[in-house]
């Protein structure tokens, strides 16, 4: 009982920090979202669900869930595809400090900061001068304009953030993979199982809590990338990102141009809860989905 | 016992450390430092040629006002509306004196955040400035800013003088020559240019073309308050723009789309030849590119499209003063200071911009040492306030219309009236 009180004492000003800082900004985006509040407006009407229905109807809002949605299944399932046959692969290798070494190189781009690395790639990325079209040049092979082609926008966003992103991944598996006893392993090989069959049905079982660790952490943090859009989508002199004709538009972006470019702050707090509904939507069914209920 | 009550002192150490740092800050407006001497604070973007002429003239205000001190604090411009917006917003910490876009001014006007201009400098500005540059400082009759320089995004254009003596080519002098010597001496593969003949493709360049297009050929796209493009002047001069990257090949989108080269970039890299810009683009390309007006490029007046020699123009940057200020007066005093035309001349002449009074615009001393100002200056009484409203949001709309039209082969009627809907 004693005990008891102590650890109350010491979690309350916890729950305090959360409460001030994580529930109140939910609970008060969510007020914010049923008014038509717009900060340098002299009055702020309260517009009940407007905001939510308007989403429907607005144009850019759909085409920033679509390219949200798209952009999420396909880069978190290449990221985590990717992510594990490097990690396999490097798991693989012999000596130490070559493995040590790989997951290095794997790891660095996660050490600069996403913005800085959005603005190298941009410049890689342009029409003249860039050097995938340089590349390209040099192979005999059309020249394209990356970030302002509807069509190669979003891929290339993609592409990028895979380069910057899967790093962390790697390192997640390797350290899920080396934490795989041995004994399992040779017993699989001791039974005539080859390194495919032992990948799928050792290691990648095995590996269940670490994938559902991945899933989720990677589906929420790529539902927030904000980054790349609002660098590699904006031109020089425009007033924010999103590509041309917010072809490259995601709804963290949305809600940012919505809020702080246009000030309907109620409008964006209507986009926000919605992404936050998505995302913990995604998060429970991929727990479930990966729930296991094993332990070696 | 002794490590349970660490762990409760750091227990809420923890929380009352960060509730701390929500408290509100102290404000340093009007700061009063030793009973005698006042200090503004003045917050401006970050530009070269603007911070340099701004320390020249604060010197030169302090060394008359010696009781008033201005301190300037500048930041990056992309960061710049929003500071101001939250400063101004949560009527706490902020400036006294604040140089704001005179597009945003519109939105700020309404609110009260700003103090009314004095009626005596008032009275002398609505005498000597120009229409376009003091409106946005308006709602219902009173003012709340005032312009430092005419913004004029038009009515002039960089031009690629070797390209010209080279060939043998003159300067247009009028629209449909433009467009032919434009046609004639683009170069491209594909959706790589090496020569654009006339690139017009850029977020300031493309809105204010059009909308120039639209008032030259006697057409409005203003309805009172109320923007209306849904006209067939504003169609017919939108097909045209239209034409001009589609058929004539004259230059592509790629201003719009993800690059971070502006049009009067490629000019200076010798991979345009006629670009229409204001003439902040000039110091901009002698410093960043070392190249030399008169030499490597000119600037000459461009064509009107149509017969009234009419054309939209920018804002421009201005000061405002903060009404939570507690020295209004001082920070009026300053802006008063600024605005003097010996001032004003030379603020103009450091930032290469047209000055906003008409008495300043046609001085001598500007005129000469600003020659590339002449083209702008011989057209300025044809200039129109572009119409009540965020300028970024005007632009932006635009920009993203011609995009759909272009790639999405969107037809022209339906993407104006969208474009209504979505600027209104």
């Amino acid at each position: 009982m004693k005990n008891n009180r102590f650890v109350y004492t010491i979690l309350t000003p916890i729950f305090i920090c959360m409460i001030v800082f994580t529930l109140l900004p939910i609970l008060i985006g969510l007020g914010i979202s049923l008014f038509d509040y717009n900060p340098l407006a002299v009055s702020s009407p309260f517009i009940g669900l407007e905001n939510f229905k308007k989403l429907a109807s607005d144009g850019v809002f759909l085409i920033a869930l679509k390219n949200t949605v798209i952009f999420v299944l396909v880069t978190v399932s290449l990221n985590i595809v990717l992510a594990l046959l490097i990690a396999q692969a490097i798991s693989s290798m012999r000596s130490n400090r070559t493995r040590s070494f790989t997951r290095m190189i794997f790891f660095m781009p996660i050490v600069a900061p996403l913005a800085a690395s959005s603005l190298v790639w941009k410049v890689m990325y342009a029409n003249k001068y860039g050097l995938f079209n340089n590349i390209l040049g040099h192979l005999g092979l059309p020249a394209h304009n990356w970030l302002g082609d509807p069509a190669w926008l979003l891929p290339s966003i993609i592409l990028f953030t895979l380069w910057a992103d899967i790093g962390y991944n790697i390192i997640i598996f390797s350290a899920g993979m080396d934490g795989i006893p041995h004994d399992f392993i040779e017993a699989a090989a001791i039974d005539g199982a080859g390194p495919v069959r032992r990948f799928f049905f050792i290691t990648l079982p095995l590996l269940g809590r670490t994938t559902a660790f991945i899933v989720t952490m990677t589906l929420i943090s790529h539902f927030q990338m904000f980054a790349q859009f609002e660098i590699m989508g904006r031109s020089a002199g425009s007033p924010g990102g999103g590509g041309p004709n917010n072809v490259g538009m995601v709804l963290t972006l949305e809600i940012y141009k919505e809020a702080f470019k246009y000030k309907n702050m109620g409008y964006a707090s209507a986009i926000a809860l919605v992404l936050f509904l998505i995302i913990l939507i995604v998060t429970v069914i991929s727990q479930r989905i990966s729930r296991s209920d094993w332990r070696y | 016992m002794k490590r349970k009550l660490i762990c409760l002192l750091l227990a809420f150490m923890l929380p009352g450390l960060l509730l701390t740092g929500c408290q509100k800050s102290q404000t340093t407006k009007g700061k009063v430092s030793d009973g005698e001497t006042i200090t503004l604070k003045y917050w401006t973007h970050l530009e070269t040629p603007w911070n340099v002429s701004n320390d020249k003239l604060i010197a030169a205000f302090e060394e008359e006002y010696p009781d008033i001190k201005i301190e300037v604090e500048a930041y990056p411009y992309d960061d710049f509306e929003q500071k101001v917006q939250t400063s101004l917003l949560s009527k706490s910490g902020g400036a006294d004196i604040y140089e704001l876009w005179g597009g945003w001014a519109y939105e700020f006007a309404p609110t009260g955040v700003f103090s009314p201009v004095p009626d005596e400098l008032l009275n002398d500005l609505l005498d000597d400035c120009y229409e376009p540059v003091l409106g946005a400082f308006e709602h219902d009759g009173a003012y709340y800013g005032v312009p430092m320089e005419f913004n004029a995004e038009y009515g002039g254009m960089l031009v690629n003088k070797p390209y010209f003596d080279e060939h043998n080519l003159s300067y247009p002098d009028t629209w449909d020559e433009m467009i032919s010597l434009a046609t004639k001496n683009s170069v491209s593969k594909g959706d790589i240019f090496d020569m654009r003949g006339f690139d017009f493709i850029s977020f300031d360049s493309l809105p204010y073309t059009w909308l120039s297009m639209i008032l030259s050929s006697g057409g409005t796209y203003l309805e009172g308050d109320t923007f209306n493009f849904d006209t067939p002047i504003a169609k017919e001069t939108l097909k045209k723009l239209v034409d001009y990257v589609k058929v004539n090949k004259v230059t592509n989108i790629e201003g719009l789309s993800g690059s971070d080269i502006e049009n009067f970039h490629w000019l200076f890299l010798d991979q345009a030849l006629m670009v229409p810009r204001g003439i902040w683009s000039i110091p901009v390309g002698e410093e960043e590119f070392d190249i030399t007006y008169g030499e490597e490029f000119d600037y000459v007046p461009m064509p009107f499209y149509g017969t009234e020699k009419r054309w939209a123009a920018e804002t421009g940057w201005g000061l405002a003063v903060n009404s939570g200020s507690a020295n209004t007066e001082a920070a009026w005093k300053f802006i008063s200071f600024c605005l003097r035309p010996e001032n004003l001349v030379q603020l103009n002449i450091d930032r290469g911009m047209i000055p906003p009074r008409k008495s300043v615009a046609h001085d001598p001393a500007y005129v000469k040492a600003v020659p590339y100002s002449k083209p702008i200056l011989d057209v300025l009484d044809g200039a129109s306030f572009v119409g009540p409203i965020n300028t970024d949001v005007l632009k932006e709309s635009i920009c993203n219309m011609y995009a759909d039209i272009i790639q999405n082969d969107t037809p022209i009627d339906a993407a104006v009236l969208k474009l209504n809907q979505d600027i209104q």
